[in-house]
């Protein structure tokens, strides 16, 4: 494994296409982006739609190389090695095997280190290692957020001379478009390799979860491989202004997940109770279109963008917006046909940003929309629901999914993962399932997940139940299923003798002997299903 | 046709996908170009008997036109293939569906005759793959004895196929015996399901619509093959042909009828002993039953259904036929429209019966394959609407969500009693007049200026008329299904766009709702 980076942005072939299409008449790159799906703030999107290359904002000219490097900076990094082993989402009693990756650290306080969640995620074992000096030491995660791809990590024991010599890294939010900025790796004998260039643009991209972006650098240089990885610090008169995320030597563009990112989340975690990355709950079109725009009674020169979708009881719906509105300004930034606004720091860039990244955690935002042809203003609070409130999980680490075998029926909670490890899952993933994590506020507020039976395996408790897959229970022995731990619960009160399995839609209720389950799973867990529930 | 496939379990899409991509029975008719022919006459010498059998299998030469569902306005492809028929009466000549599909033009050509005879359809029927042909002038063949048609031959019995398969010109026979006797997928139709009998003799493109024999009589008409696999040969046997035969001989082919119901086997103990039923192994559960079907009234879900006209239903969803186990929808495979089928069910504890009314359940149709119908379309500002069908999921390849939820929810929801058409916004025809939705296509369309879109004439009423007529509202409105926003144009711009995108795109006309349709627009 040399590129830790997942393929997120670089390799992936829309993103070429999209890329291509760009170079070759940039005009195409808009025709592209039409059959996509409405460009997603949050949520469900479509990964990456924000990513496709506008026509990058004139940049200043590299300046000079610095005279006179401080070379401080070595010894604030570290290598974080790690190994990681995620669940086969499919096979839920499964880990996948074992994956090492390799990314550099950053001492940021008294014994914490700063690293990309990513980095981190379902990690079984942590290391730390100088780069100058080849001393290691192992660690844990004290706190990470992967919609933010940030984790903070310490040492496991008292670090015996670790970090002796070490340096705490300050952050420097205070980036601006041209800025000169180095990107530092190690040779293998320690000696720093630094490569200069500048902060070509800013933009709002994915990180790490495909469907949540955020303010993003690109950093426009060349860098080497070293070591395998390109999660790398970035830094600016010393100071750190971003983490390299991944590196396109083609173009030799580096994204990067820029310091105002890194701070806030720190001042967040600093603060006690994490509140993270707020988001509004809508999903919105462009108004390029004129006819469009004049049924809308947009001006011709204002911008604005039209709101598809309030997402139930999310922060847009309690503030007020409504399916049809056309959103025109936040906080007195106008917002253009396609979507952006002027940033005073980074120029054009896209609304989200408003929302999640700019405002204070918490704090009210001033919205002008015009509804049905009358402008008003509305006062929206973004926020941030965890993911393990969702319905259905939009993405899941450091755990496995939770599952119940029992007699050969394997029952699961639905998440997001799941959908995700069919083969374009779009196409093939089972669509009532689908749809049920597209409208999965529609579901009654008793459930809190949603337990499907996923598959029977042949067993001489399901004889008969082969073609039963992919159905959302409703009740076990008569008790309404809530989430996985309700199931468990039902499974003890079978009615004699008999489990009793009621599924949506007009599939048959299904029964278990009781007895035959429980030698079922006696024989099921000798051939290796361990273990036959997780429950947490 | 039985409904059990895309009725409870199974989604309606898996079917669909099967079909369309895997690797499912392949036609053997229609071979568009014979090379030269390299062997010498392979009928040479046989006595005049054989001669005569052999008279009276005629050579098909079939000229199609085939319709594009992507380019609708166009007159599509005009291709030709051939196949093979036999003489079953007096002037009747029976085939395959599929090798007369199309059709433009029919020629037949006889063993041992240098003449060309110009045919024409009788009756076709796509659900069975069968169809009955005629000769303009029936003299050719008014001496040819009329072949004579016998049972389902039981297993290993020896078998000959007589045929005009690619590899040259003349008639050719070849051997091997029943491998199998099973239900399967017709794939002409692509949904449809009937008794098939498997042999080993090889069948090749061209054999399609020949006889199968065993002895003198006719045992079933060659039909599909299986492109991943050896010596399998598929052919329709004669219950089926003969229902076909009856069907028409009213002067009109009535189609299949069917239960319409979903069903669930009943072989697991736990599921027999919550029911409260016997271990007998008898009695399937009815999952669903649709409305607007044959049992539609007569049996509800969660019936346990015993019997079909007196034919005890096993537990695995079989009933013994005639001595061999088939689905039980094969009991209602040999009637027809108004026959009428005796149930016994199982109702809260008490056994009950029901007699029920078959008729045929056309919402299925939507999952048929269409063959000469010519498609209906309706162009309005370069956005080009198209009722949803088989053939048009297919040409375009439509996978959305949004149009697997359809097909999903179709049977399980009975939309169809909601709506007759759905109409699909299949594609836009760029211009200034809609360049900013030109990427747009495979969307459900919901409502067109507010008023709901249940049919394609709605598309008509609403649209084509009104732009022809100059009374189109200020602003025309119309919302898709998995549109990211309305789609909106200003009725000022629509007259001159029309005509721009008429030209462009060389439409002769905006769109074809029909045969029936009153006049051109």
């Amino acid at each position: 494994m040399h590129f830790l980076r997942r393929p997120a942005r670089f390799s992936s072939s829309a993103a070429l296409l999209a890329a291509a299409l760009c170079l070759m008449a940039p005009s195409m790159a808009d025709d592209a982006l039409i059959d996509l799906p409405p460009p997603i703030e949050e949520g469900e999107g479509m990964p990456g739609v924000g990513d496709i290359p506008e026509a990058p904002p004139p940049v200043a000219p590299p300046a000079p190389p610095a005279a006179a490097r401080d070379t401080a900076p070595a010894d604030a990094f570290m290598y974080v090695s790690v190994t990681a082993q995620r669940y086969r989402f499919p096979q839920p009693w499964e880990r996948m095997p074992p994956q090492r990756r390799r990314g550099m650290g950053v001492l940021i306080g008294e014994g914490k280190i700063l690293a990309t969640a990513e980095l981190v995620a379902d990690a079984t074992f942590i290391e730390l290692e100088r780069a100058t000096t080849g001393q290691r030491l192992t660690a844990r995660v004290v706190f990470r957020d992967y919609e933010c791809n940030l984790a903070v990590l310490e040492p496991v024991a008292p670090a015996d001379g670790f970090f002796d010599g070490m340096k705490i890294m300050e952050i420097d939010t205070a980036g601006n478009l041209g800025d000169v900025i180095e990107v530092w790796q190690f040779e293998d004998d320690g000696t720093p390799l630094v490569s200069e260039g500048w902060l070509s643009r800013a933009l709002i991209g994915s990180y790490f979860i495909p469907d949540r972006r955020l303010l993003r650098y690109e950093f426009k240089g060349s860098l080497q491989n070293r070591g395998g990885s390109f999660i790398l610090p970035a830094v600016r008169d010393g100071r750190l202004t971003g983490i390299v995320l991944g590196y396109n030597a083609s173009d030799q563009i580096a994204d990067i997940l820029p310091a105002p990112i890194i701070r806030r989340f720190l001042d967040d975690l600093a603060e006690g109770e994490y509140t993270g990355f707020p988001v509004l709950g809508i999903t919105y079109a462009r108004t390029t279109d004129d006819q469009f725009r004049r049924w809308l009674g947009l001006e011709p020169g204002e911008g604005g963008i039209y709101i598809n979708r309030v997402r139930p009881q999310s922060a847009a719906a309690e503030g007020g917006l409504l399916d049809g509105d056309v959103l025109l300004a936040i906080d007195g930034f106008a917002i253009d046909r396609r979507g952006f606004y002027q940033d005073p720091d980074f120029g054009p860039l896209d609304f989200g940003h408003l929302i999640s990244g700019r405002p204070e955690a918490g704090q009210t935002l001033e919205v002008d929309i015009l509804r049905d042809g009358e402008r008003m203003q509305l006062q929206l609070t973004p926020s941030r629901t965890p993911p393990g409130e969702f319905l259905v999980e939009p993405y899941m680490f450091d755990r496995g999914p939770r599952f119940l075998m029992t007699g050969g029926v394997l029952f699961k909670e639905l998440t997001r993962p799941f959908l995700l490890s069919f083969r374009d899952w779009t196409t093939n993933a089972p669509i009532q399932l689908v749809e049920a994590e597209r409208n999965q506020e529609l579901y009654n507020e008793d459930r809190r997940k949603l337990v499907f039976l996923a598959y029977t395996l042949p067993t001489p408790a399901t004889v008969g139940y082969e073609r039963i897959s992919s159905a959302i229970v409703e009740r076990v022995n008569g008790r309404p299923i809530g989430d996985i731990r309700d199931l468990a619960e039902a499974l003890d009160h079978p009615q004699d003798g008999l489990h009793t399995i009621e599924l949506e839609g007009d599939l048959p209720v299904l029964h278990l002997d009781v007895d035959l389950v429980r030698e079922v799973d006696r024989q099921l867990e000798a051939q290796g299903i361990q273990p036959m529930s997780r429950l947490e | 046709m039985s409904l059990q496939r895309f009725l409870p379990v199974a989604p309606v899409f898996a079917v669909l996908a099967a079909t369309f991509f895997a690797g499912l029975p392949v036609f053997v008719g229609a071979s568009s170009v014979d090379p030269p022919p390299v062997f010498s006459a392979v009928v040479e010498g046989v006595d005049g008997e054989e001669n005569n059998l052999f008279r009276g299998v005629l050579r098909i030469e079939n000229s199609t036109q085939i319709y594009d569902y992507r380019a609708p306005w166009n007159a599509g492809r005009f291709s030709s293939g051939t196949g093979t028929g036999f003489v079953i009466g007096e002037n009747l000549i029976l085939t395959n569906a599929h090798v007369v599909s199309n059709s433009r033009r029919l020629l037949l050509r006889m063993h041992g005759d240098p003449g060309v005879f110009p045919a024409r359809i009788l009756h076709i029927a796509h659900d069975c793959d069968l169809a009955l042909l005629e000769l303009e002038d029936p003299t050719p063949i008014a001496d040819i004895p009329p072949f004579e048609f016998g049972d389902v031959p039981p297993l290993d019995s020896e078998v000959r196929a007589i045929g005009y398969p690619i590899g040259g010109e003349r008639v050719t026979v070849t051997r091997g015996v029943v491998s199998r006797i099973d239900f399967s997928t017709y794939s002409h139709s692509g949904i449809d399901q009937h008794l098939v009998i498997q042999i080993d003799a090889a069948i090749n493109p061209g054999n399609s619509g020949g006889p199968v024999l065993k002895g003198d009589k006719v045992i079933g008409v060659a039909f599909q093959g299986m492109r991943d696999a050896d010596n399998t040969g598929y052919i329709i046997p004669t219950p089926v042909v003969r229902r076909f035969l009856d069907d028409v001989a009213t002067g009109s082919y009535d189609h299949y009828v069917d239960l319409a119901i979903g069903e669930f086997n009943l072989i697991n103990p736990a599921q027999r002993r919550a029911l409260g039923l016997e271990d007998d192994g008898l009695g399937i559960l009815v999952t669903r039953v649709a409305p607007g079907g044959s049992l539609d009234g007569q049996l509800e879900a969660g019936d346990v259904l015993l019997a079909i006209d007196d034919h005890p239903v096993f537990a695995n969803g079989q009933v013994l036929l005639d001595g061999e186990m088939l689905i039980m929808h094969e009991v209602v495979e040999r009637k027809f429209d108004g026959d009428t089928v005796d149930l016994s069910f199982l109702r809260d504890g008490s056994v009950q019966t029901a007699t029920a009314t078959l008729s045929p359940f056309t919402p299925a149709r939507l999952f048929q394959a269409e063959y000469e119908t010519r498609p209906r379309y309706a162009v309005f500002a370069g956005l080009v609407f198209q009722p949803l069908s088989r053939n048009l999921i297919a040409s375009y390849s439509f996978d959305s969500i949004e149009i697997r939820k359809l097909l999903n929810d179709y049977i399980a929801d009975a939309l169809y009693l909601e709506q007759e058409d759905f109409v699909i916004l299949a594609q836009v025809l760029p211009d200034e007049v809609n360049s900013d939705i030109a990427g747009m296509q495979g969307l459900l369309v919901e409502s067109i200026n507010g008023q709901p879109v249940t049919r394609f004439d709605d598309v008509i009423d609403l649209l084509i008329h009104p732009l022809q007529e100059g009374t189109l509202p200020e602003f025309v409105v119309i919302e898709c299904r998995g549109a990211n926003r309305p789609l909106v144009f200003e009725s000022s711009r629509l007259p001159a766009a029309q005509e721009r995108i008429r030209r462009q795109y060389g439409l002769e006309r905006d769109a074809f709702a029909g045969p029936q349709e009153p006049g051109h627009w």
